[in-house]
């Protein structure tokens, strides 16, 4: 085994910040004496490794084999040049190189970083539909400058690239979503309206229930000798201050005043019972002090004045 | 018992025809029924002088998603021509004469490996470079999310990057994907207008293809055709062999991705004993540095309490 004192010593000078994760071959990572050497062990560092007994003699496998790295700057020129072909018009070749500024032109608010993510896909796309837009523009406005037409007329009938068929399928999917799409609203629009609606009923019942109740203690009260008499059976005046008829659900709205202690029960314990999951905290619920408050927690009569203070003051009342 | 088939006579096309139209000879050349869609007459009068004719092919073992990429590429560009897949055992080197026995000077070989994964080499085929690319996120121009439409043979708009023009192996690449992609001017098959639109980004290390079809001049287009993402592995001199010009280095091949994925688990208790080993070398015993010489007056008594 290791002589451990020796071994600690080589280790406070040394750095073992960077221990790869995945050692299957070696058994001791050999540590690097300069961070900078990053294209493997120099001799240096090997012999301090041997000296100070981290390095067994043998055969030591990397973690991982280099990977080489060839960029033959000279060669790719000149195949470049081989196969570049001079002699022919842009007309010939149609390419289009694409320069980013163009688009930042146009939308001065829409300020890209360096790189947009490109696991965010529909960013991506609209990236790429970007490029090919600007490339469009400057190619149309050159082919017509030469006098190339671009644009297919309504009765050139020729070979496409998707046959007919496949169009109408094309066609009907979308079609399908959006009668998906159109239902879906329909569907939510008509939950509201029928939720809606049984409001109205409930309160028309209650309404009903609430004019009958008062025509009967009329009756009662006129039968008892209370009232003498009987306006209470024409038809009630229904013009409110504001001239305007409201319906009976925004009367019975307006008559309907909770008190705060009530709305707050309501809110925790009614209309879809008790809600499940408030008494959980995350870390900024935990941390949220905006619900203390200060002079609940006082301490009332504040400060008790200090023993001259006092004194005094029982001097004063004597 | 065994049905009695009538044995239909094998007529050639023309032949049915003819008898269709009567007992007439065909020497008129009026009453000669012409298909519309192949025998139609070059659109221009002019002859084409950018002669690029480029072979795609696959080889034994590509994916259902190789192959459709073949069959869009070629309904795209008129100026391919297909061969038999290759058995992938035999030379690379093979490639380069298939190509000269079509007469082909570019080539797209499309490689299916373990049946996952797709490779594409693009090449110019007598002495030019090659290029491997590993392809990833293929989607075919049959997919219903594509609406766009086009012509069949029209020449496309090559839209590139900015980034192809800033280091040498980019611009390498352009000037290839401009002589394979590109439907050289008055080609034969060739349709007369433009309507589509190859898009060509760099993103994260790949370069992304787009096909768009160009609905109205000022720009809106709408996506028809294959998607596919190209990761470069190398570029070599020569077609499909030679000396490499440039390695990709952040290329990963599948394989070795896979590979490690695996390997990760594995290492899970070698990891943990050498984690072990190093914590105990690492542990002292002693906690603050103290000076040996203090501790010569101490008495048995004193080193107790």
């Amino acid at each position: 085994m290791l002589d451990t004192t020796n071994v600690q010593d080589v280790i406070f000078e040394l750095k073992m910040s960077d221990m790869e994760s995945d050692i299957s071959d070696e058994e001791f990572h050999v540590p690097r004496l300069n961070e900078d050497a990053s294209d493997g062990d120099s001799d240096k560092e090997l012999q301090v490794a041997y000296a100070s007994g981290l390095l067994k003699p043998g055969l030591v496998r990397p973690i991982t084999a280099p990977a080489p790295v060839i960029n033959n700057l000279d060669g790719l020129k000149q195949k470049l040049e081989e196969i570049k072909q001079t002699n022919l018009e842009w007309i010939e070749r149609l390419d289009v190189t694409v320069q980013p500024h163009n688009n930042k032109e146009n939308n001065a608010d829409e300020v890209e970083d360096g790189d947009t993510d490109v696991h965010n896909d529909f960013q991506r796309e609209i990236t790429f539909y970007e490029q090919a837009k600007s490339a469009v523009i400057f190619a149309m406005k050159r082919l017509h400058g030469d006098g190339v037409k671009t644009k297919r007329p309504e009765d050139y009938f020729a070979e496409m690239a998707k046959k007919d068929d496949h169009m109408k399928k094309v066609r009907e999917k979308l079609l399908a979503l959006q009668r998906q799409r159109e239902t879906a609203e329909k569907n939510k629009t008509n939950f509201k309206l029928r939720k809606y609606g049984k409001q109205v009923q409930h309160s028309v019942t209650i309404e009903r229930h609430q004019k009958k109740k008062e025509l009967l203690k009329s009756v009662k009260k006129y039968r008892k000798g209370q009232t003498k008499s009987l306006d209470f059976l024409d038809e009630p005046d229904d013009k409110q201050k504001g001239g305007k008829k409201l319906s009976q659900l925004q009367k019975l709205q307006q008559q309907k005043k909770l008190n705060p202690k009530r709305a707050s029960k309501n809110k925790k314990y009614g209309f879809g019972g008790k809600k499940r999951g408030m008494k959980r905290n995350n870390n900024k619920s935990a941390n949220d002090v905006s619900g203390f408050k200060k002079h609940v927690h006082s301490k009332k009569n504040t400060q008790r004045p200090g023993k001259n203070r006092r004194v005094q003051m029982r001097n004063r009342n004597k | 018992m065994a049905v009695q088939r009538k044995r239909k006579s094998k007529m050639s096309r023309k032949a049915k025809v003819r008898k269709l139209n009567g007992e007439n000879k065909v020497e008129n050349e009026e009453e000669q029924v012409t298909n519309e869609l192949t025998d139609m007459p070059t659109v221009s009068k002019k002859r084409w002088t950018n002669k690029q004719r480029v072979l795609i092919f696959t080889s034994r073992g590509i994916t259902y998603k190789g192959r459709h990429l073949v069959k869009d590429l070629r309904n795209l560009m008129p100026h391919t021509k297909t061969d038999v897949k290759m058995d992938r055992k035999s030379d690379l080197l093979m490639v380069n004469e298939i190509a000269e026995i079509k007469n082909c000077n570019k080539c797209v070989f499309l490689v299916g490996k373990k049946k996952r994964d797709v490779y594409m080499w693009v090449s110019n085929v007598p002495h030019g470079p090659s290029a491997l690319f590993h392809m990833e996120y293929l989607n075919m121009m049959d997919e219903l999310k594509f609406t766009g439409n086009c012509l069949t043979s029209s020449r496309p708009i090559l839209s590139f990057d900015e980034n192809f023009d800033t280091t040498p192996h980019m611009q390498l690449l352009k000037e290839l994907f401009i002589q394979v992609f590109g439907t050289p001017n008055y080609h034969p098959k060739s349709q007369p207008f433009v309507d589509h639109v190859f898009n060509f980004s760099q993103r994260d290390g790949k370069i992304w293809f787009r096909n768009y079809q160009i609905v109205e001049e000022n720009g809106d287009l709408v996506e028809i055709g294959p998607r596919f993402t190209m990761t470069l592995a190398r570029i070599l001199s020569g077609s499909f062999g030679g000396p490499v010009l440039y390695i990709n280095p952040d290329y990963k091949s599948p394989n070795l991705i896979r590979h490690l994925q695996g390997k990760k688990g594995s290492t899970k208790y070698v990891d943990k004993q050498a984690a072990i080993t190093r914590r105990r070398m690492e542990k002292t015993d002693k906690t603050f540095a103290t000076d040996e010489t203090d501790l010569l007056f101490t008495t048995s008594a004193e080193t107790k309490t």
